[in-house]
């Protein structure tokens, strides 16, 4: 029960990482959806949050909901605070885990690693294909 | 949406066939696109809404407000007639793709692979 507790606050948190409009308009409905998870459904439910806020973040719907509104031809006076600090503490928090991510991603040798594709030359050979000298030949032909 | 505006995502696509059945919530939404995938593709909370915003957005998905028995009030969505639209174009894309896929698949293995 407490786990539960702990996971939904720390859900409530990652909620608040949204967009404001974004979070106002649908964040009530997310966190009833965490509410009614199963404990295995957890891992996708925190993943795929989390995807969700850097793409809400980095690909705004077409509503502009996630853009700041302003005038087409507005600009910021000398002297005023452009941004309120709740996005600034969003942008910081949302940084600092990107730059957590890059780290951790780029820690993991397997990461690097390229798999062993297969050999199509190898499977053309076995089935019978055309070899390659025939394949050049018809191309200089 | 213009159906020549491209392919549905997978996201998309199953929550547009999960609002074919009728009105659903959130939660709703998800379930019914576990059933349909047979459990293999699971949906979050975080793909679902960015979906639905998009699709809100788009006028595929409308959504509406009812009432439980407990005086709350639950938001519901619904498939519009352009998402109906969108919907029956992307069945038939894949139907060409599946029709597509079937002839290659069996002319390959006629050749013995």
């Amino acid at each position: 029960m407490t786990v539960r507790r702990c996971l939904l606050f720390a859900y409530r948190c990652l909620l608040w990482l949204y967009p404001t409009d974004f979070r106002r308009r649908f964040g009530a409905e997310m966190l009833e959806l965490a509410e009614a998870a199963e404990p295995p459904e957890w891992p996708l439910i925190f993943s795929d949050t989390s995807v969700g806020i850097l793409r809400s973040w980095l690909r705004p719907t077409e509503d502009g909901a996630t853009v700041a509104r302003g005038e087409p031809d507005g600009y910021q006076a000398l002297g005023e605070w452009p941004l309120p600090v709740l996005r600034i503490v969003q942008g910081f928090v949302l940084s600092v885990a990107m730059i957590l991510g890059a780290c951790y991603i780029s820690s993991v040798p397997a990461f690097w690693r390229f798999p062993d594709y297969p050999n199509c030359k190898a499977i053309s050979a076995k089935s019978g294909s055309p070899s390659e000298e025939t394949a050049i030949r018809f191309l200089r032909h | 949406m213009d159906s020549n505006e491209g392919p549905l995502t997978t996201a998309a696509l199953y929550i547009l066939l999960a609002l074919s059945e009728g009105d659903l919530h959130g939660y709703g939404i998800m379930q019914s696109v576990k059933i349909q995938s047979g459990g293999s593709y699971k949906i979050g909370p975080g793909t679902l809404y960015a979906n639905l915003s998009t699709l809100l957005v788009k006028g595929l998905v409308g959504e509406g407000q009812r009432k439980l028995k407990n005086g709350d009030t639950r938001r519901e969505y619904c498939l519009t007639s352009d998402g109906e639209r969108v919907l029956r174009a992307e069945v038939r894309r894949l139907q060409r793709v599946v029709a597509t896929a079937r002839r290659r698949l069996g002319s390959l293995s006629e050749g013995g692979t």
